[in-house]
């Protein structure tokens, strides 16, 4: 579609066509006659296949227009003139001929000039700027506030801008990398889960999935009490391990770290009881998103001594 | 063969034991009060509120470690052991093969429990006092829908088969394909039918041949009766033996 005047039918209705108003660029084109002009009618309502059909799945809901079509742009990356070319097509209203796609950018590209990035606010290490989401239009890996290894931590820093207090741990004191999941069976804190018999008793209790080796060297096998500690729980919470080759131990540098998982739906009230694994947790979130860090932190992990 | 017949792809579960809240909703069992169980298998075992479970069994394939769920329930046998030695005909097949029971005639004898190749069946000690196993969902079949753990498989794992002869044409299609196959032999066959990517006794499924449960007993029987003839005669031996010792150390003496 172009940026010429004049005026189009659609259907029996003669409509002016203005030059392509940015808001609605690519959504309407008088010339789709059979969509009355509106292109996200274009989309299909139909499921794929009778797979989805049965359980309602719509993978070809989501027109994506002008032509159903996604493209993901990293404007930080080579070659070096594409960049300012990119830059210049997104930023500048003249460029817009119509060929645009629904595009992912570099947020950077679109920062006011007066907002401080993390960077400048000196919460981000300078000389690193490359590892930063404001800076790349792709992100990259960044190790988690807490990270198991100090070099990795320099070399792939955490984003988080400090915006309130959170207690860490020492990387000596807490060895061990604690990773959180769900289960099949419950739904999030499981109220409702954990309140219905049928469910219920499917997982009953709270536990902590330890690999042989950590299982080795603490002497514990399955069903025994470990209690994990965290630097927010010093005293921990008490659970039964499950010992398994689901979880294994990593080799970073030469060294061992072990990595322990624990389901988090267990609370203080419901048919079934356990302790809250999210205590045990980082408080912190991604700067941009604010997507909870809860999924990784450091903890220890001992035997609970005498009791089955 | 006609009647019945429930196709459970292994390779397909993952696991989520929604078959088995389903059974417990349609018939309406009461939910256990269960431990933690290392193996997450949970209730542990097929009971009189739970007439479908799944078993978490952690298996080996090509040097691999692999996770497989196999469903357990009644596996409605097309030569049901509980029916050969159900003195009153409590247990019973119905049509289209079910293997039902009638609490009416049964008298708690609980051979059927005994007799069970799979051990899926189960004495209600505490509360009425009868037989309680998966009843294939007949009511639901013979109004045209779906067995209740079938219907609800999201993973497509359990296929339904109004005819056993098709079932057994796709279970012998999975076979040519390297997959392992369970009930089309096995007691002289079963209505559920297994498929597996791991050998069955690794899955720690029973091993059986092909005969059937009367077969074996009849077998047995008349091996009974072997016994008790060589053992008549070894009887009668021994004593015109002994007879003969005693007459010769008479004469002797």
């Amino acid at each position: 579609m172009g940026a010429k005047l004049g005026s189009v039918k659609v259907g029996t209705v003669a409509l002016p066509q203005a030059p392509t108003n940015v808001i609605y660029r690519g959504s309407y084109d008088p010339s789709a006659v059979e969509v009355g002009g509106i292109l996200p009618k274009k989309r299909d309502k139909s499921p794929a296949s009778d797979y989805d059909a049965k359980h309602y799945l719509f993978k070809n809901w989501g027109y994506s227009w002008m032509d159903n079509q996604r493209n993901l742009y990293d404007v930080k990356e080579d070659p070096p003139g594409l960049k300012t070319f990119f830059a210049w097509w997104a930023t500048n209203p003249k460029s817009f001929l119509g060929l645009d796609r629904a595009a992912l950018w570099s947020p950077g590209l679109y920062r006011p000039s007066k907002v401080k990035t993390d960077v400048e606010k000196g919460v981000y290490p300078a000389g690193r700027e490359m590892n930063h989401p404001e800076y790349r239009g792709f992100p990259l890996h960044n190790e988690p506030v807490e990270s198991p290894v100090a070099e990795l931590a320099e070399k792939y820093p955490p984003i988080w801008d400090g915006r309130w207090k959170v207690v860490t741990g020492k990387r000596e004191e807490y060895p061990i990398v604690l990773t959180t999941f769900r289960l099949t069976e419950h739904m999030h804190i499981a109220q409702h889960t954990r309140n219905l018999p049928w469910l219920a008793e499917l997982h009953p209790e709270p536990f902590l999935e330890i690999s042989q080796e950590l299982a080795d060297e603490l002497g514990v096998r399955s069903g025994d009490l470990i209690r994990v500690a965290t630097a927010r729980k010093p005293d921990g919470i008490v659970v039964k391990a499950l010992v398994t080759w689901r979880v294994k131990t990593l080799k970073v540098g030469g060294k061992n770290v072990h990595i322990v998982a624990a389901p988090f739906h267990w609370g203080f009230k419901g048919l079934v009881r356990g302790p809250i694994v999210n205590d045990l947790t980082l408080d912190v979130g991604d700067t941009f998103t604010s997507m909870p860090e809860t999924k990784v932190c450091l903890c220890r992990v001992e035997r609970v001594a005498g009791v089955v | 063969m006609s009647g019945v017949g429930v196709l459970v792809d292994l390779t397909k579960c993952m696991g989520c034991r929604g078959c088995q809240v389903a059974c417990k909703r349609w018939h309406d069992l009461a939910g256990e009060a269960t431990q933690f169980n290392p193996e997450w298998t949970n209730p542990t075992s097929i009971s009189r509120d739970t007439w479908t479970l799944i078993r978490f069994v952690e298996a080996e394939k090509n040097g691999e470690n692999v996770w497989r769920f196999v469903k357990q329930q009644c596996m409605h046998c097309v030569n049901p052991a509980c029916v050969f030695v159900c003195p009153t005909k409590a247990m019973h097949k119905a049509d289209n093969g079910y293997v039902l029971y009638d609490e009416n005639l049964c008298i708690g004898c609980r051979y059927c429990v005994q007799s069970c190749p799979f051990d899926m069946m189960r004495f209600d000690y505490e509360r009425n006092r009868v037989v309680q196993k998966c009843t294939f969902c007949f009511e639901r079949i013979e109004v045209g829908l779906k067995p209740a753990c079938v219907e609800t498989c999201p993973a497509e794992a359990l296929k339904f088969y109004r005819e056993l002869d098709e079932l057994r044409r796709d279970a012998d299609a999975m076979k040519a394909k390297g997959l392992y196959v369970y009930g089309v032999e096995e007691v002289g066959g079963t209505r559920w039918v297994y498929v597996s990517d791991v050998p069955f006794d690794k899955l720690g499924f029973p091993k059986y041949g092909a005969e059937t449960p009367a077969q074996l007993a009849t077998g047995l029987v008349s091996q009974f009766a072997a016994v008790g003839l060589v053992g008549g005669l070894l009887v009668v031996w021994l004593q015109k033996y002994s007879e003969r010792r005693r007459k010769k150390s008479e004469g002797g003496g």
